[in-house]
């Protein structure tokens, strides 16, 4: 955006160090997210770039809130909904020059199809499994990433892992 | 703890650990990505849309090109895969930067969007060609496909029973014609058709969304053709401010390009300056509304521009009164009232 980035030219030291501890604390976690989030090895870090440049631009206000970090994961899920924008992050992962080393490390085959179940799960119930699990956020915090009520949450956990179960052919009573 | 829960945490463990041996980029990247995207929005943006799509359309499973001038150009999606290949082909632009706008609809829609194509005719918009998306829930069925068929010099034609036998034809064999709702919108540069089948009554967009589906794919269908030009200004409401840069896109809808020392602008501006970041700590009390007006004319829509002169607005006569802006993480200002409103793929903000 034209007018919001304008004061965003010259950026002063205190602005510029306290956003690299905040993307240096934050970033491995976030990559995470987008992986698990959108499968993709290579747009992983892309998607997950993409949403600490939206923090960047607005990080004067976005550094005054309790947990800038969930600000971050809420732009990531939110994104990682999208095929396009899974697929174009990929796409310009690999279209960079040296993009192999910057694919994310293929994972164990048990713990990929775990993942690549959740990911067949409706947004919502796979970005609050993915909170919940990766990110280790409570119920109270993934409300507020995906704005939604603390009660909303723990239907999608319960129906997610429900549906978990029954895709990997786990018995139901093992979520009790 | 259940069985269940070990696999998760087992399984989110693994992914931490292979996600720490990546090589992380320095957070002066970020900085660095920003003034990038700064240098130029237009062509960032297309640039952007044409190499990954071009990526695209060499990436995925499936990727059929025929290079025949006036065949299309179709890529097809069946899950990320890691095959490259270097980008070349500029026919794909089209569609690739038509799917960008046309794609995070389906969410709105409620489709799972198994599988998505892209087409794109080699022959350029302006010369009757067409660019088409479509995405298609396989468990369901349902699909949702956006075709734009540009008009050749001389083809313009208004009638409304000739744009939709333009509509059938280029829909032609490619989507379920009974039961399906569907939008036409025809303007000065082409054919517009949006068009739903096999969704659910319950998550069937209705016609108003369909609408303004069709008129946000109005707009991007003009930037793909390289029209800004007031062609058509003496047809601008006297009411409208005054110094504007505008196109008109269909009867009762304009896009207007407010120069930076425009009161209009100027007052937009100050909204946009003042808090248009998501309010995630503090939803309830940082969210205010505004009616914007302009002589007896509503805004209705407010996005954020790639031109120079900052920001593009559109009015559509005696609709609203009341403007949503709307984060749009890669523009900037928003979307109010369009089928992105309710996709999680925006921030709605209402400024006062």
């Amino acid at each position: 955006m034209i007018v919001d980035t304008a004061k965003r030219s010259s950026p002063d030291t205190a602005f510029r160090q306290s956003f690299e501890t905040f993307y240096d604390r934050e970033l491995k976690a976030v990559i995470g997210l987008a992986f698990v989030l959108s499968g993709s090895r290579s747009g992983a870090e892309d998607l997950a770039q993409d949403a600490f440049l939206a923090a960047y631009r607005h990080w004067d206000r976005i550094a005054g809130y309790d947990d800038p970090g969930a600000w971050v994961r809420r732009v990531v899920a939110n994104r990682a909904v999208s095929r396009f924008r899974r697929t174009a992050a990929e796409a310009r992962a690999l279209l960079r020059i040296g993009s192999p080393e910057r694919l994310v490390p293929e994972p164990v085959a048990e713990s990929d199809e775990i993942w690549r179940q959740v990911r067949r799960l409706p947004n919502r119930q796979r970005q609050a499994i993915a909170l919940r699990y990766l990110d280790r956020r409570s119920i109270a915090d993934i409300a507020s990433i995906l704005q939604c009520s603390e009660n909303t949450v723990k239907t999608h956990l319960l129906r997610a892992k429900q549906e978990l179960a029954r895709r990997l052919q786990l018995d139901e009573e093992e979520l009790r | 703890m259940t069985m269940l829960d070990d696999r998760l945490d087992r399984a989110s463990t693994d992914v931490r650990r292979v996600v720490d041996r990546i090589p992380a980029s320095p957070a002066g990247s970020v900085a660095a990505r920003h003034r990038r995207r700064r240098a130029g929005a237009v062509s960032a943006v297309v640039a952007l849309i044409a190499g990954s799509l071009l990526g695209l359309g060499l990436l995925t499973e499936g990727a059929t090109r025929d290079v025949a001038r006036g065949e299309p150009v179709s890529t097809t999606t069946a899950g990320p895969t890691t095959t490259s290949s270097s980008p070349s082909a500029g026919e794909v632009v089209e569609a690739a930067v038509w799917a960008e706008t046309f794609l995070p609809s389906v969410v709105e829609v409620g489709l799972d969007a198994d599988s998505t194509e892209f087409h794109a005719t080699m022959k350029s918009l302006a010369e009757g060609g067409w660019v088409w998306a479509t995405a298609r829930d396989d468990e369901s069925g349902s699909t949702l496909t956006g075709v734009f068929r540009g008009f050749a010099p001389g083809e313009y034609h208004d009638d409304e029973e000739w744009f939709r036998q333009i509509a059938d034809s280029t829909l032609a064999g490619r989507t379920v014609g009974d039961g399906a709702d569907r939008a036409i919108l025809g303007t000065e540069a082409g054919v517009i058709v949006i068009e739903s089948s096999g969704v659910s009554a319950g998550t069937a967009p209705d016609a108003r969304s369909l609408d303004a589906l069709a008129n946000q794919m109005a707009f991007t269908a003009y930037q793909l053709m390289g029209l800004t030009p007031p062609q058509t200004q003496e047809q601008l409401e006297p009411t409208a401010p005054a110094e504007e840069d505008w196109i008109q896109i269909a009867p009762d809808i304009w896009i207007a390009f407010v120069p930076e020392d425009d009161a209009f602008g100027d007052q937009l501006r100050l909204w946009l300056k003042s808090d248009l970041v998501p309010p995630v700590s503090a939803p309830s009390t940082d969210t205010r509304s505004i009616t914007l007006r302009a002589g007896s004319d509503e805004v209705v829509l407010v996005f954020g521009s790639p031109r120079s002169s900052g920001l593009t607005m559109v009015w559509q006569d005696g609709e609203s009164k009341t403007v949503d802006l709307v984060w749009n993480h890669d523009v900037g200002v928003g979307i109010a009232r369009t089928p992105y409103r309710d996709s999680g793929l925006v921030d709605v903000i209402e400024v006062p």
